[in-house]
């Protein structure tokens, strides 16, 4: 059982180390709670991670949430919690407040007519990351699926393209087609096994 | 725009959503045509939310930061904490569930959704600094060092930055 004290250190050094986004975050947290201080095995860090993807939000609170559970139920939870978001946040509103005194500087505003298109292209990394789980899921059962997925996932895009449906409904509407696609398509396959 | 609305809308829009810039579509959607918030600030914001350390979608705190100042971050920064707690109901609620063909596909559904969403935004943002064949060439050259991942996210962003002060002197 690791102490409340030490619980907090050790997060708090995730939060200031993970800069690099996301994928860093998540490694720091992997090797601290398997590696080396055995909180969680390899096979339980992946069963939390696969729930995450199902939480609405930022999926690596939710991780470091129930990785606290584990380790120590609630107080656990909201200690590793603090460790993660506090340095972090604090540098977030510190970058901000340090751009905002600084961002009417010529030199500033030329940067960020780089800066931004370099988002822009990240931001598509991250979309095709997202995009890649449930495509390869779905192109794995067969190429229907596939089609069905493409058809979801091109249909929102072209929702808010025309700026004239709300967000809360394309995304509402794309997981209600998801369910009921998979739901038809398991009991289609339970009848088509029947009859065999 | 006061801090209690910032968050109820941060809120939905991280409800709605999976990952930590899968809210962009619904927050851009909810403050940019009413006037309470730009495309350049959202622009500012998802760049200080990659460099910043931790989760990429802190880049909500400086959003907020933007646009209400340091109540406004504090309010950002609630929206997105509540919807990620609900994990603790998640996980008692998917083993009774799990196995149910629905539940599979509604998670999949709402990430196919989620992404399709983003990317128009995304696309929007290039309004900030103008489409032009350099900043064009410059997303897509920040997309293929990102892809390849043998960059750091700071050096990609950097090195565009100075391309920028360059090409603007």
């Amino acid at each position: 059982m690791t102490g409340n004290w030490k619980l907090l250190r050790i997060w708090l050094l995730i939060g200031i180390q993970s800069f690099g986004g996301g994928t860093i975050t998540m490694t720091l947290i992997r090797r601290n709670a398997v590696d080396f201080h055995g909180w969680v095995t390899e096979e339980e860090f992946n069963r939390h991670w696969s729930l995450c993807q199902m939480t609405p939000g930022i999926n690596l609170i939710a991780l470091t949430v129930s990785i606290g559970r584990q380790i120590g139920g609630a107080r656990a939870a909201a200690l590793c919690l603090i460790g993660l978001l506090l340095p972090s946040t604090l540098v977030t509103c510190l970058f901000t407040a340090a751009f905002v005194a600084v961002r009417d500087l010529p030199a500033v505003q030329g940067a960020m007519k780089g800066v931004l298109p370099a988002t822009v292209g990240l931001g598509m990394v991250t979309a095709c990351g997202m995009a890649h789980q449930p495509l390869r899921h779905s192109l794995r059962r067969n190429w229907r699926q596939l089609l069905f997925a493409s058809f979801i996932m091109l249909g929102s895009a072209a929702a808010i393209w025309t700026g004239r449906v709300s967000v809360t409904i394309v995304l509402l509407a794309g997981a209600g087609i998801g369910a009921l696609e998979n739901w038809i398509t398991d009991r289609l396959s339970i009848r088509r096994e029947h009859i065999k | 725009m006061n801090p209690g609305l910032l968050f109820l809308y941060v809120l939905r829009a991280a409800l709605l959503s999976s990952g930590g810039m899968g809210n962009i579509s619904s927050l851009h959607n909810s403050f940019v045509p009413r006037g309470l918030a730009t495309d350049a600030q959202f622009g500012q914001a998802l760049t200080v939310g990659q460099l910043a350390p931790g989760p990429n979608g802190l880049w909500v705190v400086s959003l907020g930061y933007l646009m209400l100042g340091p109540w406004g971050s504090v309010a950002a920064l609630a929206g997105i904490l509540i919807p990620p707690l609900l994990i603790v109901w998640i996980e008692k609620l998917y083993s009774r569930v799990q196995h149910h063909p629905a539940a599979e596909g509604l998670v999949r559904g709402l990430n196919l959704a989620v992404v399709g969403a983003f990317v128009p935004v995304l696309i929007k943002l290039m309004n900030g600094p103008g489409v032009s064949l350099l900043t064009v060439s410059l997303a897509v050259a920040a997309f293929g060092l990102g892809w390849i991942k043998k960059l750091p996210v700071l050096a990609i962003v950097a090195a565009c930055g100075a391309v920028g002060v360059l090409a603007n002197r």
